[in-house]
C-alpha cells in the first residue's frame, strides 16, 4: 500500500516586524556608534535597557553606556543549517557550525542572545573545548553599521 | 513622555516550511474526503471509533484495520470565535471548533460556518456546545482536510 502514502507540504510565513520605541531605539542607535546603551534603577543595571524596571515598575533612573564586554551564561553549538530563520534584511543563513550564546553584559540583571565566534576553527569538538560558561567575551563590530543587532557581528573571547 | 525620535521599525520574518508524510490511514481518510465521505476506523480491542482514522489505537496500542463510513454529522465539543485576522485562517469573524463524529473516542479541529448573525459578537451566543453540524464540501476536492470548507448547523 506504499502507493497510498502521500506527502503534504505547506508553510507559515510569520511577520515579526516591530517598532523599537524609545528605549530599544536608543540601544540600536548606540550600536551604530559602537556603544552599548543600558539603564539603571536602584543599583540594578540593564543591558540592553528596559522601558521600565521589573521591580519598581517605574521608568529607570538613568541611561548607562559601556563597551559591551560580558560573560557567557549559556551557549549552544548549532550544527544544522536553519530552514526558515535568516539574518534580517538578507537571504543569508548562518553557516554551520555556529555558536549561540546567552551573554551577560557587564553587571546586567538580564542577558542578550548573540553569536559567539572567533575560534579560528570549524571543528565542533575544538569549538566545544574553547568555550565555557563564565568565559569573558567582547563585541566585534561590523564595519558597516545600520543601527541594528547585527551591528555587532558576534562576540569573541577576551584573551 | 517617550522621545519618538529614537523610534525605528525592524522588518523581520520567519518563513517556516512544513512537510509531513501521511502514511496509509491518514491518506485513506483524506482520500475519502474527495468522495464526500468522512471515514473512521474501529479498534478491534476496545471497539472505539476513531475519526479521523488512525493507524493504531492510542489506548490499546493495537493496529486499527476495520474501516467505518460515518454519516458526516458531527457535534460541537468546544469552540472559539475569532475576531482578528490570523495567517492561514479565514477572514474574521470565524469559528474554530473541536467536533466529534457520532460516538467517536476522538475529536478533531475544523471551521464552523453558516451561522447567521447581524453583529459578529452574536456568534458567541449563537454557537452552542452540543450543536449538530454537517459538512459543507468544496466544489473541487483534492484529498485535503480543507475539502470540507466548514461544518454548518444541520437545520440551517
Amino acid at each position: 500500500m506504499s502507493n497510498n502514502v502521500i506527502k503534504k507540504e505547506w508553510r507559515f510565513n510569520f511577520d515579526f516586524s516591530v517598532a523599537s520605541g524609545e528605549t530599544y531605539g536608543r540601544f540600536f542607535k548606540g550600536l551604530n556608534d559602537k556603544k552599548i546603551i543600558g539603564n539603571i534603577c536602584n543599583n540594578r543595571t540593564f543591558y540592553p535597557p528596559k522601558p521600565f524596571c521589573d521591580k519598581t515598575l517605574k521608568p529607570p533612573d538613568a541611561w548607562l553606556e559601556c563597551d559591551g564586554a560580558g560573560i557567557v551564561e549559556a551557549f549552544t553549538i548549532c550544527c544544522e543549517k536553519s530552514n526558515g530563520v535568516k539574518f534580517s534584511k538578507t537571504d543569508k543563513k548562518p553557516d554551520v557550525p555556529y555558536v549561540l550564546g546567552v551573554i551577560k553584559i557587564k553587571d546586567s540583571e538580564h542577558c542578550i542572545i548573540h553569536f559567539i565566534s572567533g575560534f579560528e576553527t570549524k571543528d565542533v569538538s575544538e569549538i566545544a573545548d574553547k568555550i565555557e560558561i563564565g568565559m569573558k567575551v567582547k563585541p566585534v563590530w561590523a564595519t558597516k553599521r545600520e543601527g541594528e543587532i547585527l551591528d555587532i557581528e558576534y562576540f569573541e573571547p577576551v584573551i | 513622555m517617550q522621545d519618538i525620535s529614537y523610534n525605528k521599525r525592524f522588518e523581520y520574518n520567519w518563513d517556516v516550511p512544513f512537510k509531513v508524510t501521511l502514511g496509509e490511514s491518514y491518506f485513506r481518510f483524506l482520500d475519502g474526503l474527495k468522495n464526500k465521505k468522512i471515514l473512521g476506523n474501529i479498534c478491534p480491542k476496545c471497539n472505539g471509533l476513531h475519526v479521523p482514522a488512525r493507524p493504531f489505537c492510542d489506548k490499546c496500542l493495537v493496529e486499527i484495520t476495520k474501516w467505518y463510513e460515518t454519516s458526516g454529522i458531527v457535534t460541537i465539543e468546544s469552540f472559539s470565535v475569532t475576531y482578528v485576522k490570523f495567517l492561514g485562517l479565514p477572514d474574521p469573524p470565524h469559528i474554530t471548533g473541536i467536533v466529534r463524529a457520532e460516538n467517536a473516542v476522538t475529536s478533531f479541529l475544523h471551521q464552523i460556518g453558516g451561522i447567521p448573525y447581524d453583529e459578529p459578537k452574536e456568534l458567541d451566543e449563537k454557537t452552542k456546545i452540543g450543536m449538530k453540524l454537517k459538512p459543507v464540501w468544496a466544489e473541487k476536492r483534492i484529498g485535503d482536510i480543507q475539502d470540507i470548507l466548514y461544518f454548518t448547523p444541520v437545520d440551517a
